[in-house]
């Protein structure tokens, strides 16, 4: 067919199948083609714009479809997906970190040390909410900034993502290394000085809050170390329960802190 | 919105003729399932017109043709493996796109427009409706744009007699282009309700 079928791209325009012997004509005819755009009731290359952007954007991880395949939104997902110190990297490094702490006191004597997940497990979290979230380490920290989700929450998300992980990694190396004391005795510590590193993130940066709590644990050990108190002093009951105090003590700080300031971080604009 | 026809490999790394313009449909799909764009393009652009236009007149949603559209297109290259020759290429496009509609439809939010709010219709059974413009057929739609007021038999014959773009039709009748649009739009309801149902 060379000549344009005028009167078919009405009827195509109104949804009509156009027949098989004018398609190729229809393909190829910049001019036909140009009139069905003129004529279509949608933009048509604003819709293949957004068909060639979904086909070019990434495909989602693992991570992030399993999230999204138990519930949560797929923009959350991502955001989740995302955190810093998520990457195989960083928990190759946390890995590395526990296991070189872990490895040589699990070769002394049971009672000359603590647990060794026990003391590195509540540094690795502090350090990991600080490093989770911000300007300076997030590579997607913009496109996050742009979206209505606030600094504090985000950075809520993100120490709840960073937990789970350090947590897996930390019950694994404790079942493989360690195993004495209590098992999963580092959990509360981990948690209050996650809980302490965000607070202070909350108040001040990032990189303070990961001070912060990690300067906290190292002088509770320290307290241990100088006054020579038993073990049982960091891992028994009274411990335990005292770290549980501390982390919900904390948690109520930073409830009361967003109820006060908002969701948004110092320095930062309120997102929500 | 074309790139230039290239030569393909298909995912098992063979050599395949380069789609263009001519290939056929079933072609066409082989190729989007062996991941090449430009045949998913191609596909795009024969079939994107009629398929909007029969997304339009089920919804009165602009917004929901459109993302109907673009999920057609997009279950098309994800899916175009599934399909195995069974049925016009036409047919399989329209069947995954009533279902897209569908779909969107049901997940608008209350009190804003839907397709059962709409009164229309998301036909679950019908094929493509293959147009059968005969000699009659072309002779009833040149007697209705003979029949149009003035300014909207302009704005036809312009843009598709003539083809000329809406910005040259507007420049042309010293009109904004917004005007021209809906000269054309009052021209085709013109047009339809001539032809009748």
């Amino acid at each position: 067919m060379t000549e344009h079928p005028t009167e078919l791209l009405l009827q195509i325009a109104d949804g009509a199948t156009p027949p098989p012997e004018a398609r190729a004509h229809l393909a190829a005819c910049q001019r036909c083609h140009q009139t069905l755009e003129a004529l279509a009731p949608v933009d048509l290359g604003y819709v293949w714009d957004g068909v060639a952007a979904e086909l070019d954007a990434p495909r989602p991880g693992l991570l992030e479809r399993l999230l999204v395949a138990v519930g949560m939104r797929p923009g959350l997902a991502r955001f989740t997906a995302t955190t810093p110190t998520l990457r195989l990297g960083w928990l190759l490094a946390n890995a590395l970190v526990l296991g070189l702490v872990a490895l040589p006191l699990a070769l002394r004597p049971a009672t000359a040390w603590p647990p060794a997940v026990l003391l590195a497990a509540p540094l690795v979290a502090a350090a990991a909410v600080a490093f989770a979230y911000g300007p300076a380490v997030d590579p997607a920290y913009e496109a996050v900034a742009a979206t209505p989700l606030s600094p504090v929450r985000a950075l809520l998300v993100r120490l709840a993502a960073v937990l789970v992980a350090n947590t897996l990694l930390a019950g694994v190396i404790d079942l493989a290394l360690d195993g004495r004391g209590p098992r999963a005795g580092w959990l509360l510590p981990m948690t209050a000085a996650a809980l302490l590193a965000v607070l202070v993130a909350s108040c001040w940066s990032p990189a303070v809050g990961a001070a912060a709590g990690m300067g906290a644990w190292l002088l509770v050990l320290a307290a241990w170390k100088v006054s020579q108190q038993p073990l049982t002093w960091l891992t028994g009951a009274g411990a335990q329960a005292a770290y549980a105090i501390v982390a919900l003590v904390l948690l109520a700080l930073l409830v009361r802190l967003v109820a006060r300031r908002g969701w948004a971080l110092p320095g930062g604009s309120e997102a929500t | 919105m074309m790139g230039v026809v290239r030569a393909v490999m298909d995912a098992a790394g063979t050599a395949r003729e380069p789609v263009t313009t001519g290939t056929a449909d079933d072609e066409l799909v082989a190729a989007v399932a062996a991941g090449d764009r430009q045949a998913l393009e191609l596909l795009y652009r024969r079939h994107a017109p009629w398929l909007a236009g029969r997304l339009a007149a089920r919804t009165t949603s602009r917004e929901l043709a459109e993302e109907a559209l673009q999920d057609t297109f997009l279950a098309a290259w994800r899916g175009a493996r599934a399909y195995h020759g069974s049925g016009e290429v036409p047919a399989w496009l329209w069947g995954i796109a009533r279902r897209r509609l569908a779909s969107l439809a049901r997940r608008q939010p209350h009190g804003s427009l839907s397709l059962d709010a709409a009164g229309e219709r998301v036909d679950q059974a019908a094929g493509p409706e293959e147009a059968a413009l005969g000699r009659d057929a072309s002779d009833r739609i040149r007697l209705a744009v003979a029949h149009l007021p003035d300014d909207q038999r302009a704005a036809i014959t312009a843009v598709v007699y003539q083809g000329q773009t809406i910005e040259q039709a507007a420049l042309a009748a010293a009109v904004p282009q917004g005007t021209i649009k809906s000269r054309l739009h009052r021209a085709r309801l013109h047009i339809r309700k001539e032809l009748g149902p």
